[in-house]
């Protein structure tokens, strides 16, 4: 247990993997964690789940997780909101006709009051 | 000077044998050291004598000897026999010692195929560096001991393990590809069908010697010391003692929380010797090459082990073995990313709770770590630092060696 090159073995590993410490927000314990080195993922900030990013506005992840039934869900919206879409286009275009014959019908009537 | 002619060894042995050049290379890296032996296994008619006699050739020239297992090798001639005439004359019984224990270079031929009496003389003299016969005794200087067989071959009788494990190495050879038979016909044509006899003497034994001496005075990195014994250890550690069990793997493994780990796989562990003929590679390799690091010690391990443990199940001893170790690989990566070494010898400083949990988790996956964690626990027990009970072999319900007395939970 005490030979010397199993001290430094145990040295060297530990100078190549260090553990690292953070002074802990309650009172004066110091924490030990595995540390944020090179060879660990990090955990970024945001939600990885997509419909807590849609409703409440939260920031999303780099990647984001989508259930089968969520994505059934956001594909029915789609198709509705597409058919909203093409709805209302065809309303703006009767809106577009409707202003134009009203303008040249105001424009006939003016002209007939003038001459 | 003397790397050099160990390099021109290699180069004039790889100029009359065809490919297996890792084979080629382990073979002279492991005469590096002081009493080298070395098993070369292949099928018939791949070269395993012409490899070992290129090699005995290279070192000591003309001062071989070869027995042949295939052959009625009688004690007479591999150890010594009784000088009649002395015996006759004078009544004493005086022992003329043989060629084969005299000379530097000693070639066992078919090794499997040598009989049990044959085989523990040379035993003996591989583990004491000694024969007996007669009741007199000779002391074996320095040699190079090369043995070689078909691991396929119907023998009649089959060696004890320990005999086997008293060979540093063991290399497998492989039968010529398509491209490499031609390469094999053109050699044979510029040797005129005589590859030993071309094979020039390189270095003397004596220029050996003193490279041994050289190699032994090799200091090894720590780290590479800690992880030859941690790949040895990894291929002996049984958190049920297999080595002691009359149970062997798989039967001992049923219901036991490392089942998935190599322990498992490995019914007969490897011996000891393991770490000393990796120490006696490393060394040798960073003497020649100048370096020798994980990935080299990984390769080296493929052909100290193979001799030397028995798998629960075994289809081809390389290509499983290799999986074992391509296995521990990542292992080792994982132990580096869990900083398990780093814990570990912070507790060896002192006991802390938060790292004896970290330590806890870690030791239910690894049987090696889980050793030294009980180790300590021991020792904290003893101080009173934690209590019996709380400790993590009495809650797993492991059974390990502390402080010198079996404890059976």
């Amino acid at each position: 247990m005490g030979a010397e090159r199993y001290k430094r073995f145990l040295e060297v590993e530990s100078r190549r993997a260090p553990l690292e410490r953070k002074q802990s927000n309650v009172g004066e314990r110091s924490l030990i964690y595995w540390g944020e080195s090179r060879d660990r993922a990090t955990m970024s900030k945001g939600t990885s789940d997509i419909i807590s990013s849609l409703y409440f506005g939260e920031e999303p992840q780099s990647a984001v997780i989508i259930d089968r039934s969520v994505a059934k869900i956001l594909q029915e919206r789609l198709n509705s909101l597409e058919e909203e879409n093409i709805r209302l286009y065809r309303r703006i275009r009767f809106a577009k006709f409707l202003i134009g014959g009203l303008l040249l019908l105001v424009l006939l009537m003016l002209a007939m009051l003038l001459f | 000077m003397l790397r050099n002619k160990i390099l021109d060894l290699e180069k004039e042995i790889k100029a009359r044998f065809i490919a297996n050049e890792e084979a080629i290379r382990m073979l002279i890296l492991d005469q590096l050291h002081p009493r080298s032996t070395t098993l070369i296994r292949a099928p018939r008619g791949v070269g395993k004598s012409t490899l070992m006699l290129l090699l005995l050739k290279g070192i000591s020239g003309d001062d071989f000897v070869v027995i042949s297992g295939a052959s009625e090798v009688k004690r007479g001639e591999v150890v010594g026999r009784l000088h009649i005439p002395s015996l006759e004359k004078e009544g004493v019984e005086r022992v003329l010692w043989a060629a084969f224990v005299k000379s530097r270079g000693k070639g066992i031929d078919e090794l499997n195929r040598l009989n049990p009496y044959t085989t523990a003389n040379i035993h003996h003299l591989m583990q004491f560096g000694e024969v007996w016969a007669y009741g007199q005794r000779s002391k074996v200087e320095d040699y190079i001991l090369i043995a070689n067989e078909n691991p396929s071959d119907a023998t009649s009788f089959v060696h004890p393990p320990p005999f086997y494990d008293r060979f540093d190495i063991c290399v497998f050879l492989r039968t010529l590809t398509f491209g490499e038979k031609f390469q094999l016909q053109e050699m044979l044509d510029k040797y005129d069908w005589n590859l030993v006899e071309s094979m020039p003497q390189v270095l003397s034994f004596e220029e050996l010697q003193e490279i041994r001496e050289e190699v032994a005075s090799v200091e090894l990195d720590p780290e590479i010391v800690g992880y030859i014994n941690l790949l040895v250890r990894d291929f002996q550690s049984c958190i049920r003692d297999k080595e002691v069990s009359e149970v062997k793997p798989p039967a001992l493994c049923e219901g036991c929380h490392f089942i998935r780990d190599v322990c498992g796989l490995i019914k007969e562990p490897v011996s000891e010797r393991a770490t000393v003929a990796l120490m006696h590679l490393a060394k040798a390799s960073k003497w020649l090459y100048g370096k020798c690091d994980i990935e080299d010690l990984f390769r080296m391990a493929l052909w100290v082990f193979p001799h030397r443990l028995s798998l629960v199940r075994t289809r081809n001893v390389l290509s499983d073995i290799q999986d074992l170790l391509d296995r521990e690989r990542v292992k080792m990566e994982d132990r580096r990313l869990r900083r398990q070494w780093t814990i570990l010898n912070e507790l060896m400083k002192g006991f802390n709770t938060s790292l004896y949990r970290l330590a806890r988790e870690a030791a239910t996956e690894d049987v090696v770590f889980a050793e030294e964690i009980i180790k300590l626990e021991e020792k904290w027990i003893n101080e009173g630092l934690l209590k019996r009970g709380e400790d993590i072999s009495t809650q797993m319900g492991w059974r390990v060696y502390g402080y010198n007395q079996w404890r059976i939970r």
